[in-house]
């Protein structure tokens, strides 16, 4: 009954995200239905991670603070191991989660669209593989962090994380080159507009230009290519 | 006419973006189609939602960095587009604009806002309720007021050069190319 209120109330870890300490007071939100006030006061130091890996920190430190909460050296213990713990999980949650299986997704739901499935299909298809997998890095990190305390990180480290990784990337570049492709077929533009402007696209995303300047820069390129044609009428 | 109906719905999912849950309905792909089906514009409501998600497939939160906000960009574009006789490109050009500026104004301040209730003494369920209502009515008032800028908006680009307007309509053809783009960049496995 613990962990599932621990569970829900970690939805809320970024609710109350602010400049100064980051995810501080969502943590103590998310511990506060199961932990006692003066547990929690400890915890209002610095805290961030990636969302969806806060579980495995939650279930540590709660077990932690069960375990011997009092005693001030403990609370020292909890609080290094939660930093360190904290930032190799929110560097992990950064490459897989956002950067890999989010793109991943979209690729895979954008596909189906192209292919001429529902949006509605697309849509329900695209939250349930995306949600399915963070919802239970969700709960298993809160069940994992709570069940092996200060092991926890060696249990990880027999997972190949990089593997994974890799592998998805993999797969999600396949999906965006085939996604790529079908628009530069499937579009009515001819290729020798297509075919070059996906390669200077990518080009500009490869010097981190945001969407709106990349779109910026289109429009005005699309602009002066009209005036040119103009010109040669 | 605005609709009040979507803009209050990207004004909840808006919450969904870093506030509550992070289930990504807010995606463009996701709201968009939701947003088109309130404002009676199904099919571009489903293109717009794809074509921002695909732009978008790299704006990612990451550390102290605010990506700009796909939610308000999205509802911005499909109000925008309920209201005014524009074309989809416009659209998706104030949209991505919205997007960016509201990350600016609004996720930024917010964000410092929050840095009060650190040591404060008062109940975090309080603190939490009043912290989402701040967020829910911050983006609410902005597509508000972007929605009565609207008319201002759409006589602004009825002023553009035929070139400009004719570049819009290009821009929306290539718009996937670009999306496409951007996944293939952010999954590129050579980096």
């Amino acid at each position: 009954m613990k962990l599932l209120s621990v569970f829900w109330r970690s939805f809320f870890i970024q609710a109350l995200f602010n400049a100064e300490r980051m995810q501080n007071l969502g943590l103590r939100f998310a511990l506060e239905g199961v932990l006692p006030r003066r547990s929690l006061e400890k915890h209002n130091t610095f805290f961030n991670i990636q969302p969806y890996m806060a579980g495995f920190v939650l279930g540590l430190a709660l077990a932690l603070e069960e375990e011997d909460g009092r005693d001030p050296e403990s609370a020292q213990r909890i609080q290094s191991l939660k930093l360190s713990l904290s930032s190799a999980l929110a560097a992990l949650g950064d490459s897989l989660l956002w950067g890999v299986w989010r793109p991943a997704c979209a690729a895979a739901a954008v596909g189906l669209y192209a292919l001429g499935l529902p949006i509605l299909a697309v849509c329900a298809f695209y939250l349930t593989l995306y949600n399915g997998l963070c919802l239970a890095v969700r709960w298993k990190g809160l069940v994992w962090g709570y069940r092996w305390r200060e092991r926890i990180a060696e249990k990880l480290r027999q997972i190949s994380w990089q593997g994974w990784i890799k592998k998805l990337r993999w797969g999600g570049f396949v999906l965006s080159l085939a996604l790529a492709l079908d628009f530069i077929v499937e579009g009515s533009l001819p290729f020798w507009i297509s075919v070059p402007s996906v390669a200077a696209f990518f080009e500009l995303k490869r010097r981190d230009f945001s969407a709106l300047d990349c779109c910026l820069c289109l429009w005005l390129a699309a602009a002066a290519y009209y005036w040119m044609r103009l010109i040669a009428l | 006419m605005i609709p009040h109906a979507a803009l209050w719905t990207a004004a909840l999912l808006e919450l969904d973006v870093q506030s509550v849950g992070q289930w990504m309905l807010h995606r463009p792909i996701v709201l968009g189609p939701l947003l088109g089906l309130m404002t009676g514009q199904w099919e571009l409501g489903a293109a717009m939602g794809v074509t921002l998600e695909l732009l978008y497939a790299d704006a990612l939160p990451i550390g102290s960095w605010i990506p700009p906000n796909a939610a308000v960009a999205t509802g911005s574009s499909l109000i925008l587009s309920s209201m005014q006789d524009l074309p989809p490109g416009a659209c998706l050009l104030a949209g991505l604009a919205m997007g960016s500026a509201y990350s600016l104004w609004a996720d930024q301040p917010l964000r410092q806002w929050r840095s009060r209730w650190n040591d404060s003494s008062a109940p975090l369920s309080r603190i939490l309720a009043l912290c989402l209502a701040s967020e829910v009515l911050c983006a609410a008032a902005s597509l508000y007021a972007f929605a009565l800028l609207s008319p201002v908006i759409g006589a602004a680009w009825g002023r553009l050069p035929e070139i400009l307007i004719q570049g819009a309509e290009a821009l929306w053809k290539l718009a996937p190319l670009l999306g496409a783009a951007t996944l293939l960049s952010i999954l590129n496995p050579f980096k």
